[in-house]
This record gives structure tokens, C-alpha cells and sequence, in this order.
């Protein structure tokens, strides 16, 4: 048999079959053991076949060769004679269209058409398969389109002549592709007539090529499921915006038929629209838009005025914004017309503020100044005047509050990044002149009157005062607005506020603390000058007894450490203050809330950095002295244990961001300290009590261990530090802070600076491992602790070898009836946050340290709660809790099915001492609720149930019965309405209860639970109807 | 404010409204440097003996009564059923027009709670709705101890009468729930409570 027929007879059944027979044929061309003319020849009877499917495969076989055969092979003359043959086929047989097309596209492959092939590829197209939705098939149009594209693509230049040539072209062109509807075909389309849109003359067609793309405006097309194209409607969406957004012969049609369809029900059609418009704004030119801009704002500003939808407005503003941006770029005429209805409509707004549309009328009139400094000097020329007037005819507080409204807005439009405006003096002064612009003229003015609303408004009208300071602050941004002596007077007004303010006015505190440290960025001297002695005098050296209002002061004081210029300034005036408050013998608690505002100005102000590193002077002048003089002066509040805290937390921060060299310059510094710790906590002799041996040091050491590289401390240090420690925790009567203190520098130096190869050796060494540390006979309080201190490290850095003996160990002793309860409350401690473990401090934190602890803890004690003792049960249920509750939800997710039963056991823990463990099942169990409802299903009655009893007074903390309140509350709309409908008359009645607990916030709980189940009833009602 | 009729609805900005923590400071205020030092279990706090946080129990159950800013803060946020704006912001209901009159005798537990409802407009043809939402949520909200008594605020209806008729009367409030649509108007108003 001949290949042709070969080819047909397999070409429905094997595809890949007829691929290779075709590759065949193409493979004998090459060899020359196939002449071409014997190849059409061989075709050419089954061409001429009555049976379409006959026909439609022998072109396919034509296609199919010529794309299984390499270039060069057929010469000029044979590809032009093939370029006749299928286009006669075009012409001729519209039933085989599809894979004409696609054979001519495997003829385009072997070698580049010349002007007159593109020429007549194209009209013959257009001549003989004119509408193309005449072919049923969605594939045959494909192939056309995708012919047409490559047109468009490779020879635009061909085609284009074809429309210089013939007035008839493009509207035959453009008519060719009408009604058609399948999305991957449309976005093929949409991408043709993108090309006559933007580079072609067509403003003799503008309106057919216009509606030919905007016929398909909106979008409303919703892929299938499983779609295997993956068109989505977005994507069409974006190519026909751009499409309507082409050219600016579009106008005249475009604006009309887009602000018609913007009067549409649907929202999503509106969103549409307004997306369209903007595209269309950036698209057009500034002349053919300033002609429309009017009609625009007409149609635009009821999206604002009356604001329906949010996200609407907020386009709409967008394209207000955008058509005054491309106005700036024409000619002032052009904007100056599109201003004027906007300037005259908004003063018509402001008259009446406040209202909705005066607020309206401001956020148009802040959207728009922002497009250019030009517009926005318009907008302050063609608006304050009236502003301020209306401002000076009332006396009204309201209307006063609603015009500041209007100004706040306008002048935030006049704030830019001051970076931006240093480049715009070194250009020359005519910029930053200009910056502050039209403003300028007005500024005296919105200062008085901002700043008498500050000062002089009623102290009840808080809006109106809130607002005020925020003008206030603004004006202050304006880069080059204001005078140095006018930002002192507002700086000084604000400064009185925070002194002055009552406490039941916070709110404006707040507000006015915000706007000096925003003040503080731009007008650091002026802050520093002014502010600061204001501040600072009400800072006494010695408050009175029991005073605490330099609380508020100090507040606020730390707070301007935000900005870097007077950071400096900050923390020397405080260190200088401690340094008197000590000196003077100020009260404790004076010096502790000092010590506090160093800390937090290092923690969130912004300390100068040298070598990428926080300055090491800080250290050496500030921290270090302090450190030195709480270290040698007793009985002072520097030596206290709150105080050396503050200062440790403080080295910490400084010695933390250090590189290696400098930590290790400092490390010799600390020797002393480590040594004298040591000394202090190896004194073993069970009589010394708390007081005789000073530990004072071991408080700041324990920030110091925890700032250092882990590669800085050598292992032998490591080693007698860690030995010292043990000694310490397990034979000496600590204070709690100094045992803290000294347990979790344990933590820290097994996990940082001990190799893991010789963890085992040193624990053993210690005699700190289990069957020593943890054996019955010897158990005690500060073992147990000792032990959870050296696990908690550990796990951090998911130490397999010595886990797998203390964790196994522990849960041994949940079955001890007299250590079993400790032992279970030690489990919370292993995975609750600690701010010094952390990666800062270069701790090891392993990934999956979290869902280790869980698998060598859960399934155990899962699996020994169900054979235990009933007395011992609580342990088992304690400890269990205590791990979960620091979990991430994934890790528990896959054993719901075990823990929900030991979860809800955990709520029956009746002894009050149980408190949080009940608090932090529920929170567990909340989440199950949110995330895995089904689980719960089949607990419903007992969760039910479990959760009122803790809303019961006396029984539970307030916590607890807000949780299970807040819990409870879910419910109604977690789980299915059959199974919870039956609880919801016990559930009402027993919550009326809740409605009369003794505090308010768990009674605000009470009625929003109770409401999510007295709706159950309604549905359940509307079900029954 | 002589003029009761409110008539063209001025909105009141949320930071005016009254509440809780600007009428009565709370007695501990939390400062900017209590975060610094967060608190979680350490190994000095569980393991030791709970008799700790028994202690913390007899402070934290000193009783708050229910107050007049709590019953404010119930009806606040209804929502208007004719602006998306709340009852609270329109002003129809106000703090000083709520009160909580104790019980009568020394034997009854009965307290009673007054609510005047100031109309935005004297003729609203609304204000039996509102009245009638602002009943529902404080019947559903408070403890049954409470009777709960919303009337129209004198002088600024002209329907005032029958409409505080219409809210005393047990039978005609029960009647008017089992009105499905009234029903749904008056959910749609308590939806925005918390």
C-alpha cells in the first residue's frame, strides 16, 4: 500500500501511527526516492473523494509531511507550486479549511513568504471563508486564526500595505472575525485587531473595529470546570481593556458606550467599567481626553458622592486621579476646565459639612492633588479661600470639625517623601519653591486655626481635637511650608498636651505623642531644643511618694527614640537621670520605669549603627557603667532583681548585633564576672541560705551567655559554666529570679556552645543525666527543674540521643504520686516561647523540633493514660496539654481522633489549680472547631456540655469562661444544624446564666454566644415552614 | 440640643461616642513597657505549687455590676434599618437617656431598665421597629432579673404614644416577632452587634 493510504486508514485510529508514516513519506522526499508531483499525485484522488472525512485526512497527510520535512529540501519553485495548490484548496473545499490552514502553516515553516505569498494567503482567506463563524468547528477556526495571527506577526508590514492599497480591506478584515465566541479563539482575536488599533489609520473604521472587540463588553465568561485550556476570564478581560484602550480614535465610542454600561445593577460589570475607563485614561492622548474629562467627572463622582461600594470609589478616584495627571500633561486650558466643575462642586459640599459629601468632596479633592504639584496648587487656589472663610463664619464645633476634615485631606496631598524633594533642590531652589507651592499662602492660617483647635477646643469634643492634631502634624510634613518658629509653636501645643492631658483623654495623648515623634523625623533640632526641656522638667531626680505621673512623661520621652538624629539625646538624658535618681535615692520603682525607657528606646528606637552593627559605644559609655555600678553599690534599685534585669536585657541588645571580634574583646571583659558566678553558685554546703552568697551577677551574665557567637565561648568555659550552674540549681536555695536566672543559662549553653558529638560525655560527666538526676530516690524540686531546663535546650536543637532518654524519663514519673504533678506541669515549659532562645542570640532551632516533641511525648502518653491509675490520670492529661498547647495546628491535625477524647477529659479536671490547663484546651479546642468541625461531630453532647459547665462563677477563672463562652459560640456555626438544633433550648437557658456573671467581659462573650445560638432557632423555623 | 427633633440625622464620629474607657479609666492602665517582657511559664512559675493562682482568684471575681454604659454599649451598635450607620452614631440612643432603677423592695430581685429612644425625625414611620430591635436585643442580652422598659423619648414623635403602647404591651411585642418580615428587619439591625 501506498503511504496516503496507509496514512488514511490509521489517521482516526493511531495517531501516532499516522504521524510516523507521514515522517515516512517526508523522510523519502529528502532521500529523493519521492518526487513531490508523485506525492500530490498520490493525494489527488482521494481529493477529489465525495466523503468529506476522506478529503479532510488527505490534506491533514499533505500538512503533516510538509511539517515532518526539514527546510531546503523542496526548492523555491516546488514550495511556490504547493502555495498554489492549497490555497486553490481554500478556494474550493471550505470543508477541509482546518487542515488547509494548518498545512499552510507547516509551508510557512520551511522557508520565509514574500510579499506577494502574505498577499494572497490573506485575501484568499478573506475572499472565500468570509465570516469565519460560517466553520462550526471550534479547531478549524483555531487554525485559521492562528494562520492569521502568524500574519500579523511575522509580515504586519505586508498586510498593512494590503490596507494602504484597498479602502475595503480592513472592513472585511474586521467583519471576518464577527460572532465569534469560544474564549481561546477570542483571545487570539482580541490580539489580531490589536495590531490595526494601535499602528494602522483607522479612523475611517474606528467605530466598526471599536464595536467588533467592545460587542463582547463584559466579560461574563465563567471557565468550566476542569477547563484543559485554562483561559480564564481575567485574561480576556485584560486583552479586550487593552483592545478598547488602543487608540485614541476609540473616544468618541468608547467613553459613551462604557459610562452606559456604568449604570448597569452589577457590580462587577461597574468594576469592569471603571477599570476599562482607566486603561482608556492612560491609553488616549491628553487631547482627545480633556474633551470628555467633564462628561467624566459628571458620570464618576456619584460612585464617591453616594458611595455605594467601597472598592468602586475608590476606582472612580483613581480615574478622577489619572484624567488630572494626563491633563497636567496638556495644556493648562484643558485642566484648568476639567477643575473647574470639581473645585465648584466641592465648595458647593464644604458649605454644607459636614456631611457625607463633604467628606466625599474631600477625599475627591486629596485623590485628585495628588496627580501633580500643578493640580494640587490649583486645587488649594480654587478651595481654601472658601474653606477658610466658611471656617471663620461658624462658631459651630461640627461644622468646624467637618472643614478640617476637607483641609486634613488637601494638605496630606501636599506631603511627599523628602528624599524626593533633595533631588529636587539640587536641581535648583525654583523646585522646592514650588513644593510647598500654593500652600504657602495659606499656611499662617490652617496653622492658627488648627492649632486654637488644639488648644482652646472643648476637651469634650475629642473628633474634633483628634483631628486638629493630626492637621497639625501634617502641616508639619510639608516639606518647606513652615517656619522653624511655627513648627515650635505647634511642637510646644502638642508638648502640653502630652503634660497636661487627663488620663481619661488618652486617646489625645496618644494622637499627640504620634505626631511629635512624626515631627521628631522631619525637625529633629527643633524637637530636641523645645521638647525636650519641657519633657525633662517634668522628670523630677526624686518624685514624690507614691507619684506616678511621670509615667506618661517617660512615655513618651522614649518614644521620640524612633527617630536617629536625637536618639543620642534620649538615652543620655535618661542614663544622666538614673545616674541622679540612684544618687538621690529615688523610690525603686522611679529608677526601675527609667531603666525601662533605656530598654525601650534600644528595643524599638533606632540606635546609630556602625559597621552594620548597633555602635558598640553605647556599650562602653552607657550600658557598662550602669552595669558596674549595679554590680558594686547594695541597696540600691540598680542591684534589685527587676534592675539588673533591665540592664542585662540591655547588654544583650548591644552585644548581640556585635560581630565576632568585638564579642570576643568584651568576653574577656566578662571573665571576672563569669568566675565569680561560678565561685558563688559551686559553694555546695546545703546550710548557706539565699543571703549569704551574692548572686547578684548571675542575672546579667545570663544575657551576656545568651549574646554570644556560638563559636566565641570555648567548650571548656561552656563546660565549667554549665558545671557551676548544675551545682547551683540542684544544691543551693536560689531566689527565684537568680534560679531562673541560672536554669535558663542551662538552656542556653546546651543548646549554643556544646558540641552535639560530646553532649552525652558532658551530661553524663555531671551526673545530670536521667537514672542519676532523675531517680526516684533523689527526685526533688530542683532536679526536676534541672532536668526540664537541660530537655528544653535540647529539643531546640533536636538532640536525638539524650531527648530519648529524658523525655521517656519523665513520662515514667507522671505515674509518681508524689513528684507525677510537678513532672507534668514542667511539660508546658519545654516548648513555651523564651525570648533568649532565639535565633538572635544564635541559638540551634531546628525545624521540626516542634514535631519531635510531639512524636516522642503524644503517642506515649496517649497510650499510658489508658492503663494508668485514676489518681495519677490528672498527670498524664497535664502534661499532654502542656505540650499541645504550643503547637502548630498541622502537627496535631492527623491524631484529632485520639486527642479529642483525652482533650475533652482535660475540661473535667474539676481542682481549681487546673485553671489554665482547662484555658488552654479550650483554645485547642477552638481551633479543631475552625478548622476540623466534622471531628467533633460525634462529641458534640459531651463538648456541649463540658464547655457550660465551664461558664459556671466560681468553679472557673474569668478566663476560662470567657474561652469556653467564645468556644461555646462557634459551635451553632461549626457543626452541622442537626446535631447541635437538639442542645439549643439546654444551651439558651443555661447561657441566661452566663448573662449575669460577675465581670463584664465574660458577660460580653455571654451575649454574643448566646445570640449565635438563638439564631440556630430561626433556621431551624424557617426549616420547618 | 432644644431642639428634639433631630432632624437632619448629624452622624457622630465614633472617638465622641461615650464609652467605658474614657468615662471611667480603668484603675490599672496597661504602660508602653509591659510588653517588653513577655510573659510565659518558665520553670520558676508551674512547677511550684498552685496555690499561686487561687490567690489571683479573689481579686479577679470582685463583681461588676451591669451599668448604664453597659446597657449602651448592648444597643450601640444596631444598626439603623434605614442607614448603614448605628444607633449609637445617629444619637437615637444616648447614654444619659438609659436607666437602671433598682429593685422596688428588699425582697424583689426585679431591676428595671429604661431606654428613651430619640426618633432621627418625629414623623419616622421607623421608630416602631427601632424600638422594637432595641427591646429584642436587651431582652436576648441581659439577665432575666432585668425588666426591660423602651419607650420614645418625650416630645420627639408624633406617633410617640401608640408606639410606646405597642413596646409595653408583652402580647403585642410577642405578636409582632411572630411577623416574619418584622422578624428579618429586626435581624438585620442586631446583625452588626457584636
Amino acid at each position: 500500500m501506498s503511504d496516503i493510504q496507509l496514512y488514511l486508514f490509521e489517521a482516526d485510529k493511531d495517531e501516532p501511527e499516522a504521524l510516523r508514516i507521514a515522517a515516512q513519506t517526508a523522510d523519502r522526499l529528502q532521500r529523493k526516492e519521492l518526487r513531490l508531483v508523485a506525492l500530490i499525485e498520490s493525494i489527488g484522488e482521494y481529493l477529489n473523494s465525495d466523503e468529506t472525512p476522506i478529503r479532510t485526512k488527505s490534506i491533514r497527510y499533505l500538512g503533516d509531511v510538509l511539517s515532518a520535512t526539514p527546510p531546503k529540501v523542496l526548492t523555491t519553485q516546488q514550495r511556490g507550486l504547493l502555495l498554489d495548490f492549497i490555497l486553490s484548496r481554500v478556494a474550493d473545499d471550505n470543508e477541509t479549511i482546518g487542515p488547509s490552514a494548518r498545512a499552510l502553516l507547516a509551508l510557512e515553516r520551511l522557508s520565509r513568504w514574500d510579499k506577494d505569498a502574505v498577499g494572497r494567503v490573506m485575501t484568499t482567506f478573506l475572499d472565500n471563508t468570509n465570516p469565519l463563524k460560517q466553520f462550526k468547528q471550534q479547531s478549524e477556526r483555531f487554525s485559521i486564526l492562528q494562520l492569521i495571527d502568524l500574519l500579523l506577526s511575522k509580515y504586519r508590514d505586508f498586510i498593512r500595505a494590503l490596507h494602504e492599497s484597498s479602502n475595503d480591506f480592513l472592513p472585511a478584515f474586521i467583519s471576518y472575525f464577527d460572532g465569534e465566541k469560544d474564549p481561546r479563539n477570542l483571545m487570539i482575536i482580541f490580539s489580531i485587531l490589536q495590531v490595526p488599533m494601535i499602528e494602522w489609520d483607522v479612523s475611517s473604521n474606528a467605530q466598526d473595529l471599536f464595536d467588533a472587540v467592545f460587542n463582547y463588553f463584559p466579560i461574563t465568561f465563567k471557565p468550566p470546570p476542569d477547563d484543559p485550556y485554562g483561559i480564564t476570564a481575567q485574561q480576556l478581560k485584560d486583552r479586550l481593556r487593552e483592545c478598547v484602550a488602543a487608540t485614541s480614535d476609540f473616544a468618541p465610542y468608547a467613553f459613551p458606550a462604557l459610562l452606559d454600561k456604568l449604570d448597569s445593577s452589577s457590580i462587577n460589570t461597574k468594576r469592569d467599567v471603571l477599570h476599562a475607563i482607566i486603561s482608556c485614561i492612560e491609553g488616549y492622548e491628553a487631547r482627545t481626553i480633556s474633551m470628555y474629562s467633564v462628561t467624566l467627572w459628571d458620570a464618576l463622582k456619584f460612585e464617591i458622592l453616594n458611595l455605594q461600594e467601597e472598592d468602586l470609589a475608590e476606582q472612580a478616584l483613581e480615574v478622577l486621579s489619572a484624567i488630572a495627571r494626563q491633563l497636567a500633561t496638556n495644556t493648562s486650558g484643558s485642566l484648568n476646565a476639567y477643575l473647574k466643575p470639581i473645585i465648584k462642586e466641592s465648595n458647593e459640599h464644604i458649605e454644607d459639612a459636614p456631611t457625607k459629601q463633604s467628606q466625599a468632596a474631600g477625599r475627591i479633592l486629596k485623590s485628585i492633588s495628588k496627580s501633580s504639584p500643578q493640580v494640587c496648587d490649583l486645587i488649594i487656589k480654587g478651595i481654601l479661600p472658601n474653606l477658610f472663610m466658611l471656617f471663620q463664619a461658624s462658631e459651630s464645633i461640627a461644622k468646624r470639625r467637618g472643614l478640617i476634615e476637607v483641609l486634613n485631606e488637601i494638605v496630606e496631598s501636599s506631603i511627599y517623601d523628602v528624599s524626593q524633594s533633595r533631588e529636587n533642590t539640587t536641581n535648583g531652589n525654583h523646585e522646592s519653591a514650588l513644593s510647598a507651592g500654593a500652600l504657602r499662602a495659606f499656611s499662617g492660617e490652617a496653622l492658627d486655626a488648627l492649632w486654637r483647635a488644639v488648644v482652646n477646643g472643648p476637651r469634650s469634643e475629642v473628633s474634633f481635637r483628634l483631628l486638629a492634631i493630626k492637621g497639625l502634624e501634617q502641616l508639619a510634613r510639608v516639606p518647606h511650608l513652615l517656619s522653624d518658629q511655627e513648627v515650635v509653636r505647634i511642637v510646644d501645643a502638642l508638648v502640653d498636651i502630652i503634660l497636661q492631658e487627663e488620663e481619661n483623654q488618652a486617646d489625645i495623648r496618644v494622637a499627640a505623642t504620634k505626631a511629635i515623634v512624626d515631627i521628631a523625623r522631619h525637625y529633629p533640632e527643633i524637637i530636641a531644643n523645645h521638647a525636650f526641656p519641657s519633657l525633662m522638667v517634668r522628670l523630677p531626680d526624686v518624685p514624690e511618694e507614691g507619684s506616678t505621673s511621670y509615667e506618661v512623661v517617660l512615655e513618651a520621652f522614649a518614644q521620640l527614640s524612633a527617630e536617629n538624629k536625637i536618639f543620642d539625646t534620649v538615652v543620655v538624658r535618661l542614663k544622666n537621670k538614673i545616674n541622679a535618681a540612684v544618687h538621690l535615692e529615688a523610690p525603686h520603682a522611679y529608677v526601675l520605669a527609667l531603666l525601662k525607657a533605656l530598654v525601650y528606646a534600644f528595643s524599638n528606637g533606632t540606635p546609630s549603627v556602625e559597621d552594620e552593627a548597633i555602635r558598640l559605644s553605647y556599650y562602653d559609655d552607657l550600658v557598662q557603667p550602669l552595669l558596674t555600678r549595679a554590680l558594686e553599690v547594695k541597696n540600691c534599685a540598680l542591684h534589685t532583681e527587676m534592675g539588673l534585669d533591665a540592664i542585662g536585657r540591655l547588654c544583650n541588645i548591644i552585644v548581640q548585633a556585635q560581630g565576632f571580634h568585638r564579642q570576643s574583646q568584651i568576653y574577656a571583659t566578662v571573665q571576672r564576672m563569669m568566675k565569680d558566678v561560678q565561685d558563688s553558685l559551686r559553694v555546695s554546703d546545703s546550710k548557706t541560705s539565699a543571703s549569704d552568697v551574692d548572686t547578684s551577677a548571675t542575672i546579667p551574665l545570663l544575657y551576656f551567655i545568651a549574646a554570644f557567637r556560638r563559636e566565641l565561648v570555648p567548650v571548656a568555659d561552656a563546660h565549667n559554666l554549665l558545671a557551676a550552674d548544675c551545682n547551683g540549681a540542684l544544691h543551693q536555695q536560689l531566689a527565684s529570679a537568680a534560679q531562673l536566672a541560672v536554669l535558663r543559662r542551662v538552656s542556653l549553653v546546651v543548646n549554643k556552645f556544646l558540641p552535639p558529638a560530646s553532649l552525652q560525655a558532658v551530661l553524663e560527666s555531671l551526673e545530670v543525666l536521667p537514672p542519676s538526676l532523675l531517680s526516684i530516690s533523689s527526685l526533688s524540686l530542683s532536679s526536676i527543674r534541672l532536668g526540664f531546663a537541660l530537655t528544653k535546650g535540647l529539643l531546640l536543637r533536636n538532640h536525638h540521643a539524650t531527648l530519648a532518654q529524658y523525655l521517656p524519663a519523665f513520662i515514667q514519673l507522671l505515674s509518681e504520686p508524689e513528684h507525677g504533678q510537678t513532672v507534668a506541669r514542667g511539660f508546658a515549659t519545654l516548648l513555651a516561647p523564651d525570648d533568649l532562645l532565639s535565633k538572635e542570640n544564635y541559638c540551634v532551632i531546628a525545624g521540626l523540633h516542634k514535631q519531635k516533641a510531639f512524636n516522642m511525648v503524644v503517642p506515649a502518653i496517649t497510650t499510658a493514660v489508658r492503663t494508668c491509675e485514676v489518681n495519677v490520670k490528672p498527670n498524664y492529661l497535664i502534661a499532654l496539654s502542656g505540650i499541645i498547647r504550643w503547637l502548630p495546628y498541622s502537627i496535631i491535625e492527623p491524631e484529632l481522633v485520639s486527642l479529642i477524647p483525652l482533650l475533652l477529659q482535660c475540661l473535667d479536671l474539676a481542682d481549681f489549680a487546673y485553671q489554665d490547663i482547662k484555658a488552654a484546651t479550650i483554645t485547642v479546642l477552638t481551633a479543631v472547631l475552625m478548622h476540623n468541625p466534622d471531628k467533633i461531630d460525634e462529641h458534640a453532647s459531651s463538648l456541649i456540655n463540658r464547655l457550660l459547665n465551664c461558664t459556671a462563677v466560681r468553679l472557673n477563672t474569668p478566663k476560662v469562661r470567657a474561652a469556653a463562652l467564645q468556644c461555646l459560640g462557634l459551635i451553632p456555626k461549626q457543626l452541622k444544624q442537626e446535631t447541635v438544633i437538639p442542645f439549643r433550648r439546654q444551651a439558651t437557658k443555661r447561657l441566661a446564666a452566663a448573662l449575669d456573671d460577675r465581670k463584664r467581659d465574660v458577660r460580653v462573650e455571654a451575649v454574643k454566644c448566646r445570640s449565635a445560638w438563638m439564631s440556630l432557632d430561626e433556621v431551624e423555623d424557617e426549616d420547618a415552614e | 440640643m432644644d431642639n428634639k427633633d433631630n432632624v437632619n440625622p448629624t452622624i457622630i464620629n465614633p472617638s465622641d461616642l461615650p464609652s467605658r474607657r474614657r468615662s471611667a479609666p480603668t484603675t490599672k492602665r496597661v504602660g508602653l513597657f509591659d510588653s517588653l517582657a513577655p510573659a510565659y511559664p518558665s520553670l520558676a512559675e508551674p512547677l511550684s505549687s498552685p496555690e499561686a493562682s487561687e490567690a489571683s482568684l479573689s481579686d479577679d471575681e470582685e463583681a461588676e455590676e451591669i451599668d448604664e454604659q453597659e446597657v449602651y454599649d448592648l444597643i450601640s451598635t444596631i444598626s439603623d434599618p434605614e442607614h448603614p450607620l448605628s444607633l449609637g452614631s445617629l444619637g437615637v440612643v444616648k447614654l444619659e437617656d438609659i436607666a437602671i432603677l433598682p429593685p422596688t423592695s428588699a425582697r424583689s430581685r426585679i431591676s428595671t431598665v429604661t431606654v428613651l429612644v430619640t426618633p432621627t425625625t418625629s414623623a419616622c414611620s421607623l421608630t416602631t421597629v427601632i424600638g422594637l430591635g432595641v427591646k429584642v436585643r436587651l431582652v436576648n442580652a441581659l439577665p432575666p432579673r432585668f425588666r426591660i422598659d423602651v419607650r420614645i423619648k418625650p416630645g420627639t414623635s408624633s406617633t410617640a404614644g401608640e408606639v410606646n403602647k405597642q413596646l409595653g404591651d408583652k402580647e403585642r411585642v410577642a405578636a409582632a416577632m411572630e411577623n416574619k418580615s418584622l422578624v428579618n428587619v429586626v435581624n438585620q439591625m442586631l446583625a452588626t452587634c457584636e
